[in-house]
């Protein structure tokens, strides 16, 4: 769908609900590769939904992320909501038609890849049952009579139906029981993309948090960045790819004048060191210089 | 022929003496049975049918015979610049320490033992001689790590030993033989290395035993949150000024130390705020303390108050206390800045406290403390009616795992 204005680098990123996702996984090995980002993946299978220890598509970023990525002028963020109805709606009768004929054409390829596969097998074991097999099979072999193929076929489909032959040209119609493979992105119906020149599709700018400058420092310096909720801090650094390292230091992005507690210090510390890693602080000062700071715990 | 039956009695068994000497510790059990430092005495006997056990009883409660309270109260010298109460008197020290664990000592990670541990190491008293708990804790642990390497020792000499039978031990045996031989070449060399640092402090315990005793230069430190529960919780403790060695009346205070628990200190005559920090951690201090835990300081644990269940010396502290103000009375409505300054913290934080606790094994207690509106500026309070429009909730928290919560 891409027009010949957009480069082909410039991706979308899809906002829904104040997050940040990319449905695409070409886009997101993109990402990971050339941007140093992995994001999280979020998608889950819908009939296990507990499980969280295998997730998919789509993959959320943070915000900080988003904005780095739309700063670098990489990708542009689209409202998926307003992005969805308007393709939707925006769809003519005739591009309607279009999808529908396609929809049905797959479905009759589908149809005949089935029924050719179902005459292969069937060929298989009809040979099989005429040669070496029939000599196993010696009961099977007299009641049967000589090899008859229209015999073999009645064996092979369903007994109660009296034609097979007829049987098996029925098939062509709606009583198959097809599973389409998903595909692995979605379809540009439901993802139409829209132009970034949009407006009316534009979503609104990733906020800038406090976060971001430490963010986008440590970023430059080489370091992956993933969320470090879980971990108690704001982002995680590791030095490479996070499939290949353990971060070395629990990130926590502050204002330059913010006041921190004590408490949160010796917290920090002890957070960091129980895990080998180093607790970092860090914000912009007044000059646009990001500096940052670690703690560690030394117990005496 | 008697004498020879007693003989083996008297002697002490040859089995203990051939164990490594056990450090013990002092009887806690007795050295802390008060929970506090009040002395408490039972009233006698209720006899229905007996009136003057009735009269018995109504003497004994209104002029007990031991007074719960020491007769001159315990002083206490509140310093502006520690914002603390220093306590030097050696017998209130105890009376503190022993009886509800109050304070630290300022030289001292918590009992105040700062001058054993100086004594022993100019050689005043022997190296045995009245081990402070944190000594026996350290020499427990030495053994804990000889016993260990001796034990990992043996294990290398059984498995060569092994390997050596199978004939497996030859050119690699032999390397390692040469391996540990200049190991321990290399190790004597150490030891002869650090030999005279070691010596030197021991000829000196020995030739000059009678070195001149060492002043205790150490005092107890009370937070202020301990200090005004002993003043006005307990009655047991009379505040004074130190700079003018004057005595503090309970409502002063109370204004003194709100005043103190801002920084730089406010004046402790202007008003403050019903949600001022002091009044927050006292009034979760003295709501534990009054449901008999023992209270301490948890900054090392990233958390307010650390509850002891008997006291430190006798187990680890079960739960932290994270102090949190909630302003759900309708008086706060409006007041944004308060709600998001002080109420909402970001989950990381969260996390981080919980994952900092759990490291350690101790729960996490979120203690809600519900601030009442702001008083009049013309209505005056009693400390006790002030405190009661205080009212405390308590949330315990702690990391779910699947794989650890499973049925």
């Amino acid at each position: 769908m891409g027009t010949p204005t957009t480069p082909p680098e410039l991706f979308p990123i899809y906002l829904v609900n104040s997050r940040y996702f990319l449905y695409d996984a070409d886009v997101i090995s993109d990402v990971r590769r050339t941007h140093r980002m992995s994001g999280c993946l979020t998608g889950t299978l819908p009939q296990i939904p507990q499980q969280n220890i295998f997730l998919g598509l789509p993959l959320e970023l943070m915000p900080e992320e988003a904005l780095l990525l739309v700063e670098k002028g990489a990708a542009y963020i689209i409202d998926d909501v307003s992005a969805h109805e308007r393709g939707l709606r925006g769809m003519g009768e005739v591009d309607k038609k279009e999808y529908l004929e396609e929809l049905e054409q797959d479905r009759k390829r589908e149809v005949e890849e089935y029924i050719r596969r179902v005459e292969e097998k069937r060929d298989i074991f009809v040979r099989r049952s005429n040669g070496e097999g029939g000599e196993v099979d010696g009961l099977e072999q007299t009641a049967r009579g000589d090899g008859d193929n229209e015999e073999g076929r009645r064996i092979f489909e369903n007994s109660s139906v009296p034609n097979p032959i007829k049987a098996s040209t029925a098939t062509t119609a709606t009583n198959v029981l097809i599973y389409y493979p998903t595909p692995s992105s979605s379809h540009p119906i439901y993802h139409y993309h829209p132009d970034p020149s949009d407006m009316l599709a534009a979503g609104p700018q990733p906020e800038r948090t406090q976060g971001y400058p430490l963010y986008k420092h440590l970023h430059e310096r080489g370091y992956f960045l993933s969320p470090g909720l879980r971990f108690g801090c704001q982002y995680m650094a590791y030095p490479g790819d996070p499939l290949r390292f353990h971060s070395h230091f629990v990130v926590n992005g502050l204002g330059w004048d913010e006041e921190i507690e004590m408490q949160d210090v010796v917290g920090g510390g002890r957070l960091g060191t129980g895990v080998k890693k180093a607790w970092m602080v860090g914000g912009e000062d007044g000059e646009g210089q990001v500096r940052t700071f670690c703690v560690e715990w030394g117990g005496f | 022929m008697l004498e020879v039956l007693q003989d083996p009695m008297t002697a002490p068994p040859p089995l203990p003496a051939a164990l490594p000497t056990r450090y013990k510790k002092p009887n806690y059990h007795l050295l802390h049975a008060l929970p506090l430092p009040l002395s408490v005495t039972p009233l006698p006997p209720l006899i229905p049918h007996n009136p003057l056990s009735l009269i018995h009883i109504i003497i004994a409660y209104l002029f007990p015979p031991v007074s719960s309270h020491p007769s001159p109260l315990h002083k206490g010298f509140f310093h502006s610049s520690t914002r603390s109460v220093h306590i030097t008197d050696q017998e209130t020290i105890k009376a503190f320490w022993n009886h509800g664990f109050f304070g630290k000592g300022n030289l001292s990670r918590s009992e105040p033992t700062w001058v054993i541990r100086r004594r022993r190491a100019l050689g005043v008293i022997g190296r045995d001689e009245a081990l402070t708990a944190e000594e026996v804790t350290e020499r427990r642990r030495g053994e804990r790590k000889g016993f260990k390497k001796e034990r990992a020792r043996l294990e290398k000499e059984k498995r060569d030993r092994q390997l050596a039978e199978e004939g497996k031990l030859t050119l690699e045996g032999n390397e390692d033989q040469e391996g540990t031989a200049s190991g321990s070449s290399s190790s004597t060399a150490r030891a002869v290395h650090f030999a005279p640092l070691e010596s030197p402090s021991s000829r000196r315990r020995s030739l000059e035993r009678p070195v001149a005793d060492v002043d205790d230069i150490e005092h107890l430190q009370l937070t202020l949150e301990e200090a005004f529960f002993l003043s006005f919780g307990l009655g047991a403790l009379e505040l004074m000024d130190a700079d003018t060695n004057k005595k503090i009346r309970l409502k002063d205070t109370l204004q003194l130390f709100r005043a103190h628990t801002y920084f730089p200190p406010r004046n402790p005559q202007s008003s403050f705020e019903p949600d001022d920090p002091f009044m927050l951690s006292y009034v979760v201090y003295h709501h534990f303390r009054s449901l008999g835990w023992v209270v301490k300081p948890g900054v090392k644990f990233a958390v307010d108050y650390l509850l002891y269940n008997r006291g430190p010396v006798f187990s680890h502290a079960e739960f932290g206390v994270l102090i949190l103000p909630a302003y759900s009375h309708p008086h706060w409505a409006d007041d944004k800045s308060r709600k998001e300054g002080r109420e909402l913290r970001p989950w990381h934080w969260l996390h981080s406290i919980n994952r900092v606790s759990s490291q350690v094994k101790k729960t996490v207690i979120l203690v809600f403390v519900e601030v009442p509106p702001p008083l009049d500026d013309d209505e005056e309070m009693g400390v006790a009616d002030l405190l009661a429009r205080y009212s405390v909730r308590e949330v315990a928290l702690r990391r779910w795992l699947v794989s650890r919560n499973r049925d």
